[in-house]
């Protein structure tokens, strides 16, 4: 299993992808939470007190760029590790020296999650070098002293780090790599807002908006741009969490099953 | 090196309505080398994939050395395979080996080695994406020999090769045969491996028509002589008496099922006088196409 993880870990190494997601990543979420901090703090400031942001929510909110925003970079370099063995046709040379199609999936997520964990870490490290002295500088404070900071960036690297291994999984399941990313990044910037929004007016199905991959990763985090703007409850970190692992997982176990298994012709 | 058998034993693969393989049943032996042979869509790939665990046969199956492929530990320090050239464009050939490396019980050092083997050593840091088919082959064979195996399973091996480069393949498994290891390679042009192989087995539409080594294949060849003589009407005489002997022209005639002797014979006796007499039987190529088109 060891060498069938280690195959893995080369795989990606050996290209460009994974370092050129990350640093596209870490500009897109130094961006969104510098552009965030000084947008909402100045707004507020125009639009008098009634409409401002509380100091303190905002700062969390800034902090947790990556996963309000920022995951589609993860999750499509999940998923990408994933196709990219069927685009190029390698996915043959992968089960010719591991005929046990499972220990291939299972060594896939393995070596992934290294990669996960470095993404989150550089999407915390890059919305707070990017939004703190965009939130000092916009007046408020950047808030450093707060346990909250420190509990939003911690656990938001860690919402990133699952929102690779769900990449890894609609990867699995969905294993032509355009499809799958057309319709992660449809899911995840475009329709999920918008069902967020609609469930946010119809109090009766509010609650099943929390269930929401999006939702659950911001969730983790414990904020988010929604959440502060009043348009959706969160579930509990820990349940956030689960619920987005649990995306990843039962998308994996079902591409484990069926594409996995196909006729490599 | 360890013998290895490969062995087809009542392989059916049937995808959808179509059925791709159908009963095939042979073997190829250590020592030497195996030419799997048959037009383009005959299910030469498909054999080979259902052998390499690649495709799951609808009934029957194939064994390496007594086991399944997917039964055999470590399989890429077995056998190692080339199909169709497929690698990631971004990645250098030293890579591509690398990332296979760990389960073929390679360190880079080996990785090297592989690369000198198929003379790429040259190439070892430059991006798959711009290599020639031909390169692309010889990546391919360098990832198959990169676990040391004892058998090599290679499909159209010689597909997008330059002379050179198809004479450099031929001597390479010759070699590894004389070594003692098993090939099992395919092809769709007898001429193109003739030279190569010292086993035959011939697919079309799905089933085995022919296997036996390739003298035995040769002898399959139906003779024919062609005699040529000035003597218009003694030749038109020949012709009307010996079953199946036409005239091409009126003075040369053309004798199937016999040899040049036998036909010499005759006409010395009719008192035919001899400008020519020549062996016209089938050809290696004719004989090939012959078992191939003879599916009914």
């Amino acid at each position: 299993m060891s060498a069938a993880i280690r195959a893995e870990i080369r795989k990606i190494l050996t290209t460009r992808l994974w370092w050129a997601l990350l640093l596209a990543m870490v500009a897109a979420v130094a961006v969104l939470a510098g552009s965030l901090a000084l947008a909402t703090a100045l707004g507020g400031q125009a639009a008098g007190d009634e409409l401002a942001v509380p100091p303190d929510q905002l700062a969390l909110t800034v902090y947790s760029a990556g996963v309000t925003l920022g995951y589609v970079f993860p999750v499509a370099f999940g998923a990408i590790v994933v196709t990219q063995e069927f685009r190029h046709r390698t996915f043959q040379t992968s089960v010719l020296a591991e005929p046990r199609r499972t220990r291939v999936a299972v060594a896939k997520l393995v070596a992934t999650v290294p990669f996960a964990l470095a993404y989150g870490v550089a999407s915390s490290a890059a919305a707070l070098a990017a939004g703190a002295p965009a939130l000092a500088l916009a007046g408020d404070g950047a808030m450093l002293d707060d346990p909250a900071t420190w509990r939003t960036l911690g656990l938001g690297a860690v919402a990133m780090a699952a929102w690779m291994l769900v990449g890894v999984g609609f990867g699995t399941l969905v294993t032509n790599q355009v499809a799958v990313i057309v319709g992660l990044i449809m899911w995840t910037q475009i329709v999920e807002p918008l069902v967020r929004i609609a469930l946010g007016y119809w109090d009766a199905a509010a609650p099943v908006a929390r269930f929401l991959p999006g939702a659950a990763g911001e969730a983790v985090a414990g904020t988010s741009f929604y959440s502060a703007t009043g348009l959706s409850d969160l579930l509990p970190a820990w349940a956030g969490l689960l619920v987005l692992l649990g995306y990843g997982l039962v998308a994996a176990a079902i591409g484990w099953r069926t594409s996995f298994r196909h006729d490599i012709t | 090196m360890d013998g290895l058998r490969i062995e087809i034993a009542a392989l059916t693969k049937r995808f959808g309505a179509v059925t791709a393989v159908d009963d095939a049943s042979f073997a190829a032996e250590p020592g030497r080398v195996t030419g799997f042979l048959g037009p383009n869509g005959a299910g030469k790939s498909t054999t080979l994939r259902a052998l390499l665990g690649l495709v799951s046969p609808t009934s029957g199956g194939a064994l390496i050395g007594g086991r399944p492929y997917a039964e055999v530990e470590r399989p890429a320090t077995v056998v190692g395979a080339q199909l169709e050239p497929s690698f990631h464009p971004g990645r250098t050939a030293r890579d591509h080996l690398r990332v296979v490396a760990p389960l073929a019980g390679a360190d880079d050092a080996r990785c090297d080695e592989a690369l000198a083997a198929v003379g790429m050593t040259e190439a070892a840091h430059r991006r798959v994406g711009g290599f020639s088919m031909g390169m692309r082959q010889r990546l391919g064979l360098a990832t198959a020999l990169l676990g040391e195996p004892s058998a090599l399973v290679l499909d159209e091996p010689a597909n997008g090769l330059d002379p050179a480069g198809i004479t450099w393949m031929r001597g390479f498994v010759r070699d590894f045969a004389a070594r003692g290891g098993t090939v099992l390679l395919s092809s769709h042009l007898l001429g193109e491996v003739e030279q190569t192989v010292d086993d035959v087995v011939v697919i079309a539409k799905g089933r085995i028509r022919h296997a036996s080594s390739l003298a035995d294949l040769r002898a399959l060849a139906h003779p024919a002589a062609t005699l040529r003589s000035p003597d218009a009407d003694r030749l038109a005489v020949l012709a009307r008496e010996w079953p199946g002997a036409h005239l091409a022209s009126p003075t040369e005639l053309v004798v199937p099922r016999a040899g040049a002797a036998e036909v010499g014979a005759r006409a010395f006796a009719a008192g035919v006088e001899v400008h020519g007499l020549a062996e016209a039987g089938e050809t290696l190529e004719q004989v090939f196409l012959r078992l191939t088109e003879d599916a009914a």
